[in-house]
């Protein structure tokens, strides 16, 4: 069940990248992009627990936030921005060899 | 504007667009009411010339609350400057390289650095966002306030019918009342109209000139961009001239002082924070310079040049004693 609302969500944002995304200039402040985030947020803790980190990702692409580099945790956490959170990770200059980047796609 | 007895801009989609930002509008009339006032108490008319002062504070206002979105925009295009030659050396470190790996890795490379800087080419929309809807409130407001005034639509924040009324009335010089346009005015009118619409025009076309002569970098000319800028500069004023004389006046004084807002703001950005390689530049660094002297003039240091020179001389005479061999660093030997 929540296997196939993963793969509805992860359709869903492919058609946005594909459709909507691809007829704009590249316009976002944090890499990956919010949507890159999104796909690998949901593929890899599922619909709910990375549902909740896109969303939170979302509300963190606004004016007077710095962006830059934010990639989904290694380990889940809500809080993993905090540097007092165990999940905490400094931003890396190299992808993960496991993550799955764009070229995959 | 042929139209009496019907406000268009309130039907259709426009009409949506003009009822979500009702707040805006209502602090807009607010603003023209209270300075209107303000200015009545001062002993001017009630309806007469005190009602243009109120569209020109108006104006004000607003030009000084996007001010500083605007100075923020200003800084954040100078740390990008600034940050060009970093740029450069993170392009070439992946240039040629196509593979998704390195492409992915410049592109962290390129936002770590932005992120160190706290500079973000995607920050810098804010400002144009905001500014369209105010201006477009204000404009909806000058323009509904004459069919307030004749009842043909409900009362907006501060302008019930009275106040409509009196703002309608009001003649400027005597002549021109400012719910006129180009057409229903009389033959003073016209003139004025005539002349309010061509210093906007001026303005608008003064401006982009002006940009365009004193803060394009020659190096980032080519024959495209030139003739697109040429194209642009006359496009827009002409344009403006068809839709100025469908405008009511009040609406004309609120565009030429925007103008004349957006003019200074303009001149002020090319004189201090010009684009690099642009003669604006130039005149910068030759200004800086000879601040720079006078400064040190007055603290009792050698200036610039003088400085240069003493430099120049000890080089000269270190060569004089030591020869022009470059002396070679040696290994200091360690004990074992």
């Amino acid at each position: 069940m929540t296997a196939s609302i993963k793969a509805v969500l992860v359709r869903g944002v492919r058609w946005y990248q594909r459709h909507i995304s691809a007829n704009t200039p590249p316009c976002c402040k944090y890499y990956p992009t919010c949507s890159n985030y999104a796909i690998e947020a949901l593929e890899r803790y599922g619909a709910f627990k990375g549902g909740l980190l896109a969303v939170l990702r979302l509300l963190r692409c606004r004016p007077w936030s710095r962006g830059g580099i934010d990639d989904v945790p290694q380990r889940y956490s809500l809080f993993y921005r905090f540097s007092w959170s165990k999940a905490h990770e400094e931003p890396r200059l190299t992808p993960l060899a496991t993550t799955k980047g764009e070229a995959r796609r | 504007m042929t139209n009496q007895d019907q406000f268009l801009l309130d039907s259709g989609f426009w009409g949506w667009l003009y009822k979500i930002l009702t707040p805006v509008e209502w602090l807009q009339t607010w603003i023209m009411k209270l300075v209107h006032d303000f200015f009545v108490m001062l002993g001017l008319g009630e309806s007469g010339i005190s009602w243009v002062i109120a569209i020109i504070v108006l104006v004000m206002v607003v030009q000084a609350c996007i001010f500083p979105l605007f100075y923020k925009q200003i800084k954040s295009m100078r740390k990008m400057q600034a940050l060009a030659p970093k740029m450069q050396r993170i392009q070439n470190k992946y240039k040629g390289k196509t593979d998704q790996a390195s492409r992915e890795a410049q592109s962290r490379e390129m936002m770590k650095l932005y992120q160190d800087n706290d500079a973000n080419p995607a920050g810098s929309c804010l400002p144009a966002l905001i500014q369209g809807p105010v201006f477009m409130s204000m404009f909806y407001t000058l323009s509904a306030i004459p069919y307030i005034a004749r009842e043909k639509r409900a009362p907006l924040g501060a302008f019930n019918v009275d106040t409509a009324q009196s703002f309608a009335q009001t003649d400027v010089f005597g002549i021109v009342s400012v719910t006129d346009n180009f057409n229903s005015a009389a033959m003073g009118g016209k003139i004025v109209i005539g002349v309010f619409v061509f210093l906007m025009c001026f303005c608008l076309w003064f401006m982009q000139f002006f940009s365009m002569k004193r803060n394009m970098a020659a190096a980032a000319m080519n024959k495209q961009t030139e003739t697109m800028q040429k194209m642009m500069l006359w496009v827009f004023p002409i344009m403006y001239i068809f839709s100025g004389i469908m405008m009511p006046f009040a609406v004309l004084v609120y565009w030429l002082t925007n103008n004349v807002c957006n003019l200074c703001r303009t001149m002020w950005q090319v004189y201090s924070f010009p684009t690099p390689g642009s003669p604006a530049a130039e005149d910068k660094a030759k200004r800086d310079h000879t601040r720079e002297n006078e400064r040190r003039a007055k603290a009792g240091l050698p200036s610039l040049e003088e400085e240069e020179l003493i430099k120049a001389k000890e080089e000269a005479a270190i060569r004089e004693t030591k020869g022009y061999q470059r002396q070679q660093p040696q290994r200091k030997r360690k004990k074992k």
